[in-house]
C-alpha cells in the first residue's frame, strides 16, 4: 500500500521540521542526538510505511494511508549533575525517551485530537560509584489511553504516570519507598518536537534557554503548540463558555513552555 | 593474482629487506622496494610509478629524513600530486599507504591534519609489526580500488546493502549528491575512515559481543559458534570488508528481538541478554563490568584501552582527532583505565570536556 501524493506532502513537510529540529539539537545539545531522530525522517518520508495503530476494537492494524506518526527508541539525553539526584553519590544521569506517535492527517489543525496512539515514554538511569549494585532507575510516561481500553479506573485521554522500577526489576529494593500505580496525571499530548524541549528544559534547563531563544526553534515549536496544545486547551476551555470576564491570570505562569 | 604494492624509503635498502619480506612472506600482497638511487628527483620518481602502475603504493613518512636515499620531498607532497593527476584522469587512483616509526608518525603526521585524507591506511614500523594484518588490509583496498575502478558503483553496490536508504540520510548525502563527483578514494575514505573507524550503523567484533552481554575471552567456541551460526547475516560484506570486519549494527538489534519477544538489547543487561542467546544453544558467558569501579553491566561500547564491555554512561569518551559526525558515536574510556592513564602511549586520553567528570568521580571515590 503507497500513502497518497497528498499526505506524503504533508508527511514530507512533519519530516522537514524534524531534520530542522534535529539540526538545532546538534547545535545546542550535540552528542549525535540529532541521528536518532532520523529513524522518525525516515518513516515518515517513507510513502510504504503506514504505522500500527489500535482500531475501536483493540486491534493493531496499519491499514489506513491517513494515519501518519513515528517511532522512535531511546534518544539519550544526558542530565545535568546538579538536578539533585537522590540517593547521594549518583554522579552521573541519562534520560532515554523511546516515542511512538500515531496521528491522522485528517485531524491535524482541527479541533479535534491530535493523535490516535501516543506513548513517550522515558527512563531514567544513574550510576552510583561507590554501592555495591551502582544502577539506579526512575521513569514516567505520557499515555494516551485507547477508546477500547475498558479500566473502572480514572483515565485522562493524556495522562502521566511515573515508575520507580521502570526496569520491572522482581527484586527490586523498594526501600524507604513506598509505590502503588500513582495517578494518572492529567498532561497535555506532546509530540517529539514539544517532547523533547520539555525533557530538555528540565533536564538541561541552560541549553533549553539557548534553544528556546533561536528563532527557527521558537518558531517551530509555537507551531506544533498550535497544532496541539491548542486544541487541547480549546476543548477543556469549551466547557465553560466565556461570560466576557477579563483573563488575568498570566498563561506563561501557568505553562512557562508556551511561546 | 596478488596486488602488487611499491614501496618507497629513503632507509638504506639493506635495512628495508625486513618489511619487504614481513609482507612477502606473509604471501596476500606483493611488495616491491623502489630503488632510489636513480629516481632522486620529484619528477622522475612520479613518472617511474606512473609507468610501473602499481595495484598500490607504500611511502615513508619522512623520504626528506636522514636515509641513505634522502629526497628532497616528504611522502605527503608527493602523494598530494599523485591524488592531483589521477583526478585529472592522467593515472588511474591506486592507495596510497603511509608507514614511519611511532615518534614520527606522532610528532608530524598526527599534528598536520591537512594530509589525513591522502592516505588510506598507516602502520607503524615497529619491533614487532603485525604482518598477516597489515597485509590482509592492504590486500582488501587494492582489490577494492580495482573493483571501484572499473566502473561507477552505486551506494547499494558499494554496502552490498539494498536497504541503506533507511539510515539516517546524513550519512550518504554525498552520494546523492549528482554534483559532488566521488572519487574512488574519496569513496575508500569515507567507508574506511567515516564507517569502519568509528561506531556507528557498523560496530566492532568487541562492540558486537559487548552489546550482546558476551564475555569473548571466556566464551572461547561459544562466541565463534554464535558468530557463524546466528549472526553472520549481520557482517558487514561490502567493498573493503575483507580487511575489516565490521557488523551492522541494525541487523543484529532486529535478529535479537526475533528471538527475545521483542525485548530489546539496550532494556536488557548482560546476563539477560545471554540467558536469550544461551536458549538457542550457544555456551557463552556474560560480561562483567571492568572492576573495581564499573557497576552497570547495560553494555553498549568497549572501554578503548581494556576492550572489554563498558556501559557508556560510566566511560569517558576519548579524545578524538577528528571531530565526530552526528551520526557516528564516541569511543569511550573507563575509569580505572584513565586512574591508571592506561593507553596514553596509543594516544587515549578523555576528551577535554570530561576531565572535571574524571576529576569529580575521583574526588567522590576518594572520601
Amino acid at each position: 500500500m503507497t500513502v497518497p501524493k497528498k499526505i506524503m506532502i504533508f508527511r514530507r513537510q512533519r519530516a522537514k521540521e524534524l531534520k530542522r529540529f534535529a539540526d538545532k539539537l546538534e547545535t545546542y545539545i550535540g552528542s549525535g542526538i540529532s541521528t536518532k531522530l532520523y529513524d522518525g525522517i525516515n518513516q515518515l518520508e517513507n510513502s510504504s510505511y503506514i504505522p500500527f495503530y489500535r482500531d475501536e476494537n483493540g486491534n493493531c492494524v496499519n491499514t489506513d494511508v491517513n494515519y501518519w506518526g513515528y517511532s522512535i527508541d531511546d534518544i539519550k539525553l544526558d542530565i545535568n549533575a546538579d538536578r539533585h539526584l537522590k540517593p547521594k553519590e549518583i554522579n552521573k544521569a541519562e534520560a532515554y525517551l523511546s516515542i511512538n506517535l500515531v496521528s491522522d492527517f485528517r485531524n491535524w489543525k482541527n479541533v479535534k485530537d491530535p493523535f490516535c496512539e501516543l506513548s513517550f515514554n522515558v527512563t531514567i538511569k544513574g550510576i552510583k560509584p561507590k554501592s555495591a549494585e551502582g544502577v539506579h532507575y526512575f521513569g514516567f510516561h505520557l499515555d494516551r489511553h485507547h477508546e477500547s481500553q475498558d479500566s473502572d479506573e480514572i483515565h485522562p485521554t493524556y495522562h502521566l504516570q511515573y515508575n520507580l522500577n521502570p526496569k520491572n526489576n522482581k527484586d527490586f529494593d523498594y526501600g524507604e519507598t513506598l509505590n502503588i500505580d500513582s495517578p494518572r496525571f492529567l498532561h497535555y499530548p506532546m509530540d517529539l518536537i514539544l517532547g523533547l524541549s520539555y525533557l530538555i528544559a528540565n533536564f538541561q534547563p541552560l541549553s533549553y534557554s539557548k534553544l528556546i531563544e533561536d528563532r527557527e526553534v521558537k518558531n517551530l515549536i509555537r507551531d506544533y503548540q498550535d497544532s496541539i496544545w491548542k486544541p487541547y486547551s480549546f476543548t477543556i476551555s469549551n466547557h465553560w463558555q466565556n461570560d466576557g470576564s477579563a483573563i488575568e491570570w498570566n498563561k506563561t505562569a501557568i505553562c512557562p513552555f508556551l511561546v | 593474482m596478488k596486488p602488487k604494492y611499491l614501496y618507497i624509503d629513503d632507509e638504506n635498502p639493506d635495512a628495508l629487506k625486513s618489511i619487504v619480506n614481513g609482507f612477502n612472506d606473509v604471501g596476500e600482497i606483493e611488495v616491491e622496494l623502489v630503488d632510489l638511487s636513480k629516481l632522486r628527483d620529484f619528477e622522475s620518481l612520479k613518472q617511474y610509478i606512473c609507468e610501473q602502475n602499481p595495484d598500490g603504493l607504500i611511502l615513508d613518512l619522512r623520504l626528506d629524513g636522514d636515509g641513505q636515499n634522502r629526497l628532497s620531498f616528504p611522502a605527503t607532497t608527493f602523494a598530494q600530486d599523485l591524488r592531483t593527476l589521477a583526478v585529472s584522469g592522467d593515472v588511474k587512483f591506486f592507495p596510497l599507504i603511509l608507514c614511519s616509526t611511532s615518534p614520527k608518525m606522532r610528532a608530524t603526521y598526527d599534528v598536520d591534519k591537512t594530509s589525513h585524507d591522502l592516505f588510506d591506511y598507516k602502520f607503524e614500523k615497529s619491533d614487532t609489526p603485525e604482518w598477516k594484518k597489515f597485509s590482509i588490509k592492504l590486500k582488501s583496498i587494492a582489490n577494492s580500488y580495482k573493483w571501484l575502478n572499473e566502473r561507477k558503483r552505486t551506494v547499494e553496490e558499494i554496502l552490498n546493502r539494498e536497504d541503506w536508504q533507511q539510515f539516517d540520510s546524513r550519512i550518504f548525502e554525498k552520494f546523492i549528491d549528482k554534483e559532488q563527483d566521488l572519487k574512488v578514494n574519496d569513496i575508500a575514505q569515507f567507508v574506511i575512515k567515516e564507517l569502519f573507524n568509528h561506531p556507528g550503523i557498523l560496530i566492532k567484533e568487541r562492540t558486537v559481543a559487548a552489546r550482546l552481554g558476551v564475555d569473548i575471552d571466556a566464551s572461547g567456541n561459544g562466541w565463534n559458534r554464535l558468530k557463524k551460526e546466528f549472526l553472520e547475516d549481520c557482517m558487514y560484506n561490502g567493498a573493503f570488508g575483507n580487511g575489516w570486519e565490521r557488523w551492522w549494527f541494525d541487523r543484529i538489534a532486529s535478529k535479537f528481538q526475533s528471538i527475545s519477544k521483542g525485548e530489546k538489547l539496550q532494556n536488557l543487561n548482560a546476563s539477560q541478554r545471554v540467558e536469550i542467546l544461551s536458549k538457542l544453544g550457544f555456551t557463552l558467558i556474560s560480561a562483567k563490568p571492568i572492576e573495581p569501579y564499573c557497576k552497570s553491566s547495560e553494555f553498549w561500547t568497549v572501554c578503548e584501552y581494556y576492550k572489554t564491555p563498558l556501559d557508556p554512561l560510566e566511560g569517558f569518551k576519548i579524545y578524538e582527532s577528528t571531530e565526530l559526525k552526528p551520526w557516528q558515536e564516541p569511543k569511550f574510556l573507563s575509569f580505572s583505565a584513565e586512574l591508571e592513564r592506561k593507553g596514553r602511549d596509543r594516544g587515549l586520553r578523555p576528551h577535554p570536556s570530561e576531565l572535571q567528570n574524571v576529576k569529580d568521580l575521583k574526588e567522590m571515590l576518594s572520601k
